[in-house]
């Protein structure tokens, strides 16, 4: 008669804090529309990308 | 921003961030990182690498793509921020405090999403003027490993007659992973161009010599002095074409390979 699995719960070796992820796995846990720091009227543009400023809502 | 002027460089970088890592001579070892070999011996290696001035991110920052939106964040930040446009942080007041009043509200922005797919463009926190008839090329540090993650279009910019933020365009190419940007690691490399070496009478027209049958006999006597006569001999002296350029430099030659 074989033996039963053992099923026990999470070894705390290979517990993980979840602090450090890789890969895709990896995503902003914190995501804010806005930064007082770094916001920016849009005053200025640079490049041949932008649209003239008379298109710019 | 530390620096020294020189009379009349070619070119003038203008530190606009305050704090900011100063501009730095290219490195012929490219940071150390050109295989020793190469370092030593490798004359083209070595000139191609420490062509111009390596520039360096103004802030550590992190970009994330998801194939649509960019996300990024900053060294302080508390979170990560969708990007549309936005300032170096804090930076807006401090233009305003130093710029005319007139200019006050310009400030360039440090990054930009534009509208096509993964695209973002990037200020390094710098102005940069050129002398006359110099203009500069930005491109991806030369010989220094690339990210898998995005790339550098280079641009030639007229920077004489074009007074402006230092900036270049990114492509994003890895979705869903952070991509960092370290202020210890240069972004782009900035070479000084004179406006002749790329003028359209240059680049249209070039030589071509069809067939080894049309070789002219001095090539093929170039051809013996350069690479077969260093072949036959017994005991080759390595780096030589690179001793014999550092010779012509240290004579002062203005043109030294010629």
């Amino acid at each position: 008669m074989s033996k039963k699995p053992v099923v026990r719960k999470p070894s705390r070796k290979i517990a993980d804090p979840r602090r450090v992820r890789y890969g895709s796995s990896w995503a902003p846990r914190v995501v804010r529309p806005l930064d007082k720091a770094t916001r920016d009227t849009r005053a200025i543009r640079f490049g041949s990308s932008w649209a003239p400023a008379s298109l710019r809502k | 921003m530390n620096g020294t002027l020189q009379p009349n460089p070619a070119v003038t970088f203008y530190g606009a961030v305050p704090g900011i890592r100063a501009p730095m001579r290219a490195d012929a070892s490219v940071l150390g990182t050109l295989p020793a070999r190469g370092f030593q011996y490798c004359e083209a290696l070595r000139t191609a690498s420490s062509f111009g001035w390596y520039v360096f991110p103004p802030i550590d920052f992190t970009l994330q793509w998801d194939g649509s939106q960019v996300l990024w964040t900053y060294r302080g930040a508390k979170a990560w921020y969708p990007l549309t446009s936005a300032q170096f942080p804090g930076f807006a007041a401090e233009f305003d405090r130093r710029a005319p009043q007139r200019l006050r509200g310009f400030a360039p922005p440090f990054l930009a999403a534009v509208p096509e797919p993964g695209i973002v463009q990037l200020w390094t926190g710098l102005f940069v003027e050129s002398a006359e008839n110099w203009s500069i090329l930005v491109r991806p540090p030369a010989n220094l490993p690339r990210s898998l993650a995005f790339d550098l279009y280079e641009g030639i910019v007229e920077s004489d007659r074009w007074f402006g933020p230092l900036f270049t365009n990114l492509r994003l190419i890895k979705t869903d992973v952070p991509i960092h940007f370290s202020t210890e690691t240069p972004i782009v490399q900035v070479q000084p161009l004179h406006r002749s070496t790329y003028a359209d009478e240059v680049s249209n027209r070039f030589g071509l010599i069809e067939s080894l049958s049309d070789f002219p006999s001095e090539a093929w006597s170039r051809y013996e002095e350069n690479i077969v006569k260093p072949n036959l001999e017994p005991a080759r002296a390595v780096g030589a074409y690179a001793a014999e350029v550092r010779r012509r430099k240290r004579s002062g030659c203005p043109v030294h390979a010629g």
